[in-house]
Order: C-alpha cells, then sequence, then structure tokens
C-alpha cells in the first residue's frame, strides 16, 4: 500500500512514475486501511488537499490505535505526509512540507524521495551550489598553500629542518597562492550552473521567499560570465593570431565586439588583427608580382639563350628543358641568369624520373642568394627527399617530451610566475640534497611513463602515415611501418600497432602476440557494460583464445545474467524476507534458516528466470552446490517479478548516498590528512576536505 | 614517360601532404617577388602531369594552389612587362587555366600562342587548341532543368559527354582533368537525389544508393572523404526526419532510433579515424555532434 502512496507522491511531485502490485498489496491489508488509502489517492488525485490533510490525521489516530494493540505502526505516515506536501499550493510551501518530513525522520524510501525533490529544488539547488563552490575556493588556497610544506623525499627529510629548503617550499607556496587568488575569480562550472538554476527558480517562483537573495546571485553571476565569455573569445583571437591564422583570429574578436561589455577590451585586439591582415595582405600581393628589375641577359646570346629556357619550360618536355638549361650554363655560367637554369635542370630530372639527381640540382639551385635559390631550398624542404627525417624530428620531439615529463612532472605552471616559482624551489631542495632531488617522483613518473606514454604520439604517426600514403612500396617502408607500429603500440592503438607490423616483411610472432594480448585486454575493458557485452565478450574470447584477456571475458561471460534471467544472491533475500512470502517468491522459510541438512539457498541465491525459477542449493555432498529448477505459472511469475522489481527499486533507493571509496563517519570530519607517493615524491599533506561538485549533467555547465 | 608521370603526381602528393595548410601569417614570411620567369615556369612545369583527381592539387612552399599562383605571377608579368617573352606566360597561363577548369580561356590562350607563328610554341599550341576546346564546349553544356526530371537528363548528357573525354584522354595529364568533372557532376546528381528525397518513392533508400554510389565509383578519388561525409549527412538526416515524425513520447522507439543515428555516426567514424585525411577534422566535429544529439535525445525520452 506504501508503495502505493509513494508511487503517487512521486507522480504528484513530477518523480519517474513506476507501476507496482495494487491488487497484490491492497489484498494484504486490512480493510479499513485500504479504505483510508483508497480515499486519500482519489483526494489526491482530484487535487483535494484538505481531504489529504484529514487523512492524515486519520492514519496518525490508526497508527496509535495500533500501538495501543500492540501491533506495529501502518507505516503510511511518511508517504502520506509526501503526498500531502506535492499537493501544497505553491513551490515554496511545498519545499516547507517535504523539509518537515525530512525533519521528522521519515523511513528511509520517503526520505530518499523527499531529498531527491529539494535537491532538485532549483532555488535550493543554487545556494547550495554557490556555497559550496565558495568553500571549495578557500579550502583550495589553504590546501596548495601548505601542500609544498608537506612534501618531502628520503634526501629532503634528512634537510626537514634545513632553513633553505624550508624557504624553497615558502617560494613554493607563496606563488601557488597567488596563482589561486590570480584565478580566485574564474567563472566555475558549479556557478555556472547555479546561475542556470536561479533563472529557472525566478521564472518558476516570482513570489519566492528569497527572490532579492536570488535576483542579487544571478546579476553578479550573470556580469561574471559575460566578462568569462569576453575573455575567453579575446584569448581565442590572441592565441589565432599567435598562430597566424588570421581568418580564425577575425571570428574570435569580432565575435568579441558583439558581446556586451568587451568592445572596450576587442578594440585592441582588433586593431592588431586589422595592421596584420594588411601587411600580409601587402605581402601577398607584392608576391605575386615579379621584382621592378628581373634579372636580366648580359648580352643578346645570353638573353636567346634564357628565352629558348622559358619556351622549353613552358612547353614541359624533360629533353628540351635539359638542353635549354645546359646550353645557357655552358655558354653564361657567371650569369644573373644561371641559378633559374639550375633550377630548371632539377624540374628536367624530376620529369624524367630521376628524383636523385633532380635533388641534386636542387642543392646546386639552392646555393644562391636570390629568390631561384629560396624557392630551391624551399622545394628540399619537401619530406620525399628526407623520408625518414621529419619522422626522426617527430620521434626525438616524443623522446624528449618523455624525459621531461619523467624529470620534471607535467606541465602545470598555471602562469609564468608560478612556473618560475615552482622551478626555483625544486631548485633549491634540489641543491639541498646533493642532486638527488625527488628520486621517488622520478622513479613514480619513469614507471608511469612505461606503463602509459604521457606525450602525444600524433605526429610521428601523421608523417608516417604520410611516407606510407604516397609511397607505400618505397625501400624505406619497412622501417617506417616498425616505427608506426612502435608509436600506435605506445598510443594505445593495438589495432593499427598490429596492422602495422603484420605488414613488415618478416613481422615477429612475439611482438604479434603481445601487441594481441594488449588489444584483447583493451577490448575486455571497453566492452563493460556495453548492451552488447556477452556478445562481444563471446568475440574476444573466440578471436584471442591464447590471452589471458579471453580468461577473463569466459569468465565474465559465465558471471553474467542470460537475456532475462534475473539474478538474486542470498544476501539480498535476506535483506527482503518479504520476497520469501506468497505473494512474491513463495519459497520455503528453511532455505534460509543456516541449517544445511533441511535444504539451504546457497551464497549463490536464485534466478528468476521466464516461467521458472532456478535455486543455487547447498549440497552436504563432495560438489558443494546444485541446482533446482521450479516452474511457475504465469501469474506466480507475475507475481514474483512484481515483488523483485519492488526490492529492487526499494534497495536502489535507500542505498547510503556517499563515495564509495569515503568512509562512513568521514563527513563528519572537516578536514583530511593524505600520505601519497605519487609524481611529486613521498607526501604527507594535511588539507581541507572539499565539497565535490556534482550534477545531474556535468557537461551542460562546463 | 609514364615512370616520369609517376614521379611527378607522386611529388604533388608529398607536397601537398608535407606542406602545412595555406596560413596567412606563414604566407606573409615567405611570399616575396619573384626576380626571374624561370622560377613560375619551373614551379608550373613541375607540375603539369600531377594527378589532381586522385591527389590533392599541389601547393608551392608557401601553401597556395600552385596554378593558381602561376597564373597570377603570369598575369601580372603580362601587366608589367607586356612584350617580354609573350608566347611563353600566354601558353604557361593556358596550361595553368586548364588545370584550374577554364577551359575555353585556356583555349583561346593556346589560339593566340597558335597564332604567334614565330614562336616555337605555335606548334604545340596548336595541337592543344582542339583539345581545349572540347573540353570548353563539354564543360559549357546546361547542367539545369525545369525540374528534377529536366536537371537529372542534363546532367546525364553532361556526363556522357565528360566520360568520352575521359576515354579519349587516358593515360595522359588530360584524363585526370575530365575525371574530376565527371566526378563533380555525379556529386551534383547525388546531391539533386538527396535535395529531392522528400518527393522520391522510397526516397531515402534511393537517395543512399547515389551517394553509395559515389564512393564506391571514385574510391580513388581525393575527395573519397568528403563523399563518406555527404553519406554520414544524409544518414544523420534520415535520424532527424525519422525523429521529427515520432516525436511523441509514446511513439518514440528507443531501439529504432539508435539504429539510425547509429548508422551516421558509423559513417563519420570512418572519417574521424582516417589519418591523414584533410577531413578528418570535419569527421570528428560532426561524430561528436550527432553522438551528442543522440545521447540528448535518449536522455529526453527516458
Amino acid at each position: 500500500m506504501r508503495s502505493v502512496l509513494l508511487l503517487l507522491c512521486g507522480v504528484l511531485l513530477a518523480t519517474p512514475a513506476r507501476a507496482d502490485d495494487l491488487l497484490a498489496e491492497a489484498a494484504h491489508t486490512e480493510a479499513s486501511t485500504e479504505a483510508l488509502v483508497h480515499g486519500v489517492l482519489a483526494a489526491a488525485l482530484a487535487g483535494d488537499r484538505g481531504a489529504t490533510v484529514d487523512a492524515l490525521a486519520a492514519v496518525e489516530r490508526l497508527d496509535e490505535a495500533r500501538e495501543d494493540a500492540g501491533l506495529r505502526r501502518s507505516g503510511l505516515r511518511d508517504d502520506l505526509r509526501c503526498l500531502a506536501a506535492a499537493l501544497e499550493p505553491s513551490p515554496t510551501a511545498r519545499r516547507e512540507a517535504l523539509e518537515a518530513v525530512l525533519d521528522d525522520d521519515p523511513d528511509p524510501e520517503a526520505e530518499r524521495q523527499a531529498r531527491h525533490r529539494l535537491e532538485g529544488e532549483d532555488g535550493t539547488r543554487a545556494a547550495r551550489l554557490l556555497a559550496d563552490d565558495a568553500h571549495n575556493r578557500r579550502a583550495n588556497l589553504v590546501n596548495d598553500a601548505l601542500r609544498p610544506f608537506g612534501v618531502f623525499t628520503g634526501a629532503a627529510l634528512l634537510a626537514a629542518v634545513n632553513p633553505i629548503l624550508l624557504a624553497g617550499s615558502a617560494v613554493d607556496s607563496v606563488a601557488t597562492t597567488a596563482a589561486n587568488l590570480w584565478s580566485w575569480n574564474a567563472l566555475s562550472a558549479p556557478e555556472r550552473e547555479a546561475l542556470v538554476r536561479y533563472r529557472a527558480h525566478l521564472l518558476r517562483e516570482p513570489q519566492a521567499s528569497d527572490l532579492p537573495a536570488a535576483a542579487r546571485a544571478l546579476r553578479r553571476l550573470g556580469e561574471k560570465r559575460a566578462r568569462a565569455l569576453c575573455k575567453g573569445a579575446i584569448e581565442a583571437g590572441d592565441a589565432a593570431v599567435d598562430d597566424g591564422d588570421l581568418d580564425r583570429a577575425a571570428f574570435w574578436l569580432r565575435h568579441a565586439q558583439t558581446l556586451e561589455g568587451c568592445a572596450d577590451e576587442a578594440r585592441k585586439p582588433l586593431e592588431q588583427l586589422a595592421r596584420a591582415t594588411a601587411a600580409v595582405g601587402a605581402a601577398e600581393e607584392a608576391g605575386r608580382w615579379p621584382v621592378t628589375e628581373p634579372r636580366g641577359a648580359a648580352d643578346d646570346g645570353e638573353a636567346h639563350a634564357h628565352a629558348e629556357l622559358a619556351r622549353a619550360l613552358a612547353g614541359g618536355d624533360a629533353d628540351a628543358i635539359l638542353t635549354a638549361a645546359q646550353g645557357l650554363l655552358g655558354g653564361h655560367p657567371d650569369s644573373d641568369l644561371a641559378p633559374g637554369a639550375r633550377l630548371a635542370v632539377a624540374v628536367a630530372r624530376e620529369r624524367a624520373g630521376h628524383p636523385e639527381d633532380a635533388r641534386r640540382a636542387l642543392e646546386d639551385a639552392a646555393d644562391d642568394d636570390g629568390s631561384p635559390g629560396r624557392l630551391a631550398a624551399a622545394m628540399l624542404d619537401d619530406p620525399r627527399y628526407a623520408p625518414l627525417d621529419g619522422l626522426a624530428a617527430a620521434e626525438r620531439a616524443h623522446t624528449a617530451d618523455v624525459v621531461r615529463y619523467v624529470v620534471l612532472g607535467g606541465a602545470s605552471g598555471r602562469t609564468a610566475i608560478y612556473g618560475a616559482a615552482q622551478l626555483g624551489a625544486q631548485g633549491a631542495q634540489a641543491a639541498q640534497s646533493l642532486g638527488i632531488f625527488n628520486v621517488i617522483g622520478m622513479a613514480t613518473r619513469g614507471w608511469r611513463a612505461w606503463r602509459n606514454d604521457p606525450a602525444s604520439n600524433e605526429t610521428i604517426i601523421e608523417r608516417g602515415e604520410a611516407l606510407l600514403a604516397r609511397e607505400p612500396d618505397a625501400a624505406e617502408a619497412p622501417q617506417v611501418h616498425e616505427r608506426l607500429a612502435t608509436a600506435y603500440a605506445r598510443a594505445g592503438n593495438y589495432e593499427r600497432a598490429i596492422m602495422h607490423v603484420r605488414a613488415m616483411p618478416a613481422p615477429d610472432g612475439d611482438r604479434l602476440a603481445a601487441l594481441e594480448a594488449k588489444l584483447a585486454a583493451k577490448l575486455v575493458e571497453d566492452v563493460q557494460g556495453s548492451p552488447a557485452e556477452r556478445l562481444l565478450l563471446a568475440a574476444i574470447a573466440r578471436h584471442f583464445p591464447a590471452t589471458d584477456a579471453a580468461g577473463e571475458a569466459e569468465e565474465r561471460l559465465a558471471a553474467l545474467p542470460a537475456g532475462g534471467e534475473i539474478r538474486l544472491d542470498r544476501a539480498m533475500l535476506a535483506a527482503h524476507p518479504g520476497l520469501l512470502g506468497p505473494g512474491a517468491l513463495d519459497l520455503e522459510p528453511p532455505l534460509l534458516d543456516g541449517d544445511r541438512h533441511n535444504g539451504e539457498l546457497a551464497e549463490r541465491g536464485l534466478a528468476l528466470l521466464p516461467g521458472a525459477l532456478r535455486l543455487a542449493l547447498v549440497d552436504t555432498g563432495e560438489s558443494g552446490e546444485r541446482e533446482e529448477t521450479r516452474p511457475l505459472s504465469a501469474e506466480q511469475a507475475a507475481r514474483a517479478l512484481a515483488a523483485v522489481e519492488d526490492a529492487f527499486y526499494a534497495r536502489l533507493l535507500t542505498r547510503e548516498d556517499r563515495e564509495p571509496e569515503t568512509g562512513r563517519y568521514e563527513r563528519w570530519i572537516p578536514v583530511f590528512l593524505s600520505g601519497s607517493v605519487g609524481e611529486d615524491g613521498v607526501s604527507v599533506t594535511p588539507g581541507i576536505k572539499l565539497r565535490r561538485y556534482r550534477s545531474e549533467d556535468p557537461t551542460l555547465y562546463r | 614517360m609514364l615512370r616520369a608521370r609517376i614521379v611527378a603526381t607522386a611529388l604533388a602528393l608529398a607536397l601537398a601532404l608535407g606542406t602545412a595548410p595555406a596560413r596567412a601569417g606563414d604566407a606573409a614570411g615567405a611570399f616575396a617577388p619573384y626576380e626571374d620567369l624561370t622560377e613560375v615556369l619551373a614551379t608550373l612545369a613541375w607540375h603539369l602531369d600531377d594527378d589532381v583527381y586522385r591527389f590533392p592539387v599541389a601547393k608551392d612552399p608557401t601553401g597556395h594552389d600552385v596554378f593558381a599562383l602561376s597564373l597570377e605571377r603570369l598575369e601580372r608579368w603580362e601587366t608589367r612587362f607586356p612584350s617580354r617573352l609573350r608566347d611563353v606566360t600566354t601558353y604557361a597561363r593556358a596550361q595553368a587555366l586548364e588545370r584550374l577548369g577554364e577551359y575555353r580561356r585556356a583555349a583561346q590562350a593556346y589560339d593566340a600562342v597558335a597564332a604567334m607563328a614565330e614562336s616555337s610554341l605555335a606548334p604545340r599550341a596548336r595541337e592543344a587548341v582542339p583539345r581545349a576546346r572540347a573540353f570548353a564546349d563539354t564543360a559549357a553544356l546546361p547542367e539545369d532543368g525545369a525540374d528534377m526530371g529536366a536537371r537529372l537528363a542534363a546532367l546525364r548528357r553532361k556526363l556522357d559527354a565528360w566520360n568520352v573525354l575521359v576515354q579519349r584522354h587516358a593515360g595522359t595529364p588530360y584524363q585526370a582533368l575530365a575525371l574530376v568533372e565527371e566526378e563533380r557532376l555525379e556529386r551534383r546528381a547525388a546531391a539533386l537525389v538527396v535535395r529531392h528525397r522528400h518527393d522520391l518513392e522510397r526516397g531515402d533508400e534511393t537517395a543512399e544508393r547515389a551517394l553509395r554510389f559515389l564512393v564506391e565509383k571514385h574510391a580513388e578519388s581525393k575527395d573519397l572523404p568528403t563523399h563518406v561525409l555527404e553519406l554520414g549527412d544524409l544518414q544523420a538526416a534520415v535520424a532527424r526526419d525519422w525523429l521529427a515524425a515520432h516525436d511523441r513520447p509514446l511513439a518514440f522507439d528507443e531501439d529504432q532510433f539508435v539504429v539510425r543515428a547509429d548508422r551516421a555516426l558509423e559513417t563519420y567514424r570512418k572519417v574521424a579515424t582516417w589519418d591523414g585525411a584533410r577531413e578528418k577534422p570535419e569527421g570528428e566535429g560532426r561524430f561528436a555532434t550527432v553522438e551528442a544529439w543522440k545521447s540528448s535525445v535518449l536522455a529526453r525520452y527516458r
């Protein structure tokens, strides 16, 4: 019966609706209670709040009478109060009624429903978001200021009382605090959400008691958001100018100009952009013209040779070009036109299909200070003439990134001042520990770098793939495949790594097996929670039979319920004894009485199948466990399913609402002490606990 | 000759892939007036045999389309020095114009050189004139019509004409030019079917077939990723149409919606993971867009 009330309460409070077995519940309720509840439901559906309040009083009288008679209370009171709250005329009154329900120690299900509604109430939620955000900003400031004093390594421990070492920590602390203060007023995700919720709150409740405070907060957050939008647009424009992408810069800066209160800030960058655009336009236009006095011939013979070369180039015939160019170079080796003739030789070689000769000719032509030489030099930069150089450069850059990460840690400097101060502080510590700075931190980062590549392999992959796209059968192709396989494996893209290993002339079987094992492990991890998990796990087990992942996939397959199967373990049944009754699964009580000799349910419990119940029973014989399947009629199956769904729903509603990793009493302790071995070495640091930001959809407020 | 063509083609791709996209800031540093006409002619000659159908148009070291830049530089040379090497600049202009799809102007330029009897380029120009005129005449055929049927018929006639040129110039650099035109028209025809799919019986399927035909026929084209993206666009539009027709809560069937949205996602995913394709960022963006839309729709109906 209380399920019905909860349901109606939920519907009226606009929570998701769910079905319940009304008849089964009603059949086991006293007639008078049933009549009472029926009246309440009818009144509630008709929106008759007075009748609901009267019914609530009647339930309280009924409970008192039951208590006097030595019976349990009906359990309807909290649900009826929720229902009455739903019928309050205004959101404010509804909120106050729900708060009153919570203040009165309601049963867990009613409590969860009431709390959920209150948490979803926009004004309350916004106020809490802002309070938590302010707390977190202050806590971060304090924690970051304290943290440098808590970090020590084995070597630094010996110098813990050393004033220079402490000075390093102090510098770090001050710099961190300065950086935090610098970004103190930045718009946060909770503030974005609060802004949205306050807007909705004012729309829903224009007469709310907290209207002035909400309006003030709304105005303050609106201004802050406008500033953040302006700053973001101008920063994007500036970054585009720095990248030389003037088109992108123009969009961002013009957009900034249209933002409220941003026109002044956008004016100067827009002027800079206009100057840069004009300069580029002028340079481009100039580049389309010949110089005022092009290189000329010293005499008619040279002029004739030059004209012949020009005609040969226009015609495009390799032999003719070569003949004309060699004619000019042979007859007039010191001519100003010779660099152009050398460039023409390179063209002839290229068109004749001799790229190596063309490269040498370009090198020859590049030995000129004028524009023909610059053009030849630019053409020589093409990856075609040094296919593996670009790849090697990308690999070197990657190695440098990894070394930088291992030695110095991840790039975290929020400002230049902060970064410099960090370096100074670490330098002081390093000097004090005779150069053995943060060995544990380095070892940790080294280990992490070995496990997961901290640097991007994108450039190596791009260059390697481009090389193979151009010349898949080039002499260097096996080397490129090998290096791409390594890069893809480091990046965790095992499919592509396997493809490149297979493309090598003699694929290494061990390497392939190792990559396949990694791929299988990744797939097993990825398929978790997928709607096609069974199918995918079976495929992994079939395609990668020799890997550990195949074993894991088979184990998970065995543990997964089949389609249409609902499993209930023994603990679940013990926690919901009502499930055993005739209105539910209709099981004999001895199955859970602990006596193995009269039949006992195993820890695995039972599975509700379509039309049957499969029990896992303790077997006193050698096997230890046996299964027993009992057929269920359609009516029994429907009743069992309704009861099981109800139990699962109740469990979901009443589960403890805290992070799984936090302790039961942690919320009463406002500070924490963390000790860890991380990138900064061994760290023992006290701090103020942060309030975690939880949103129904955090992506909407980034 | 064949080897030279292959090498030139490879070089075109090398230049196209190996050079960063043109950006005004970069160009400002590298651009400079040229000192010798040979530079312009050498750059153009280097790319004369490029396969512009299979590979992106080559860029010069400053990131500019070599044919467009060469044409501009030749025109400026003629402006500044109208009487110097006019036969050379006119002939080179004709070659650049052909590769830019301006066949009528190219034919006129070849005509002009053919009339310069004293030039050693005149015989070559006379040979080029019929080809350039054939391309120009074909390009001038109409593509439009009063209704969809008439438009498709016009496109069909024009496609047939281009196909004749594809066959006639097989094995030469001019075949690639004809293939580019053929692909452009087939893309236009497919777009027409997609646009009018609501007027056709089983229009969605017909439109998808048209796009799949494009993808399969032009599997070697440089624009293949674009065709795949267009197929994804159609599939996304079909999913949106389905949602619009089933937007009431009890009319919405999650499985049916997911099947349609996932088809678009699968197609976009191909381009989003297409290493080296210029369209890769577009594929990533469209994938993210449809994925976000799908999540939002599913959340709305749950």
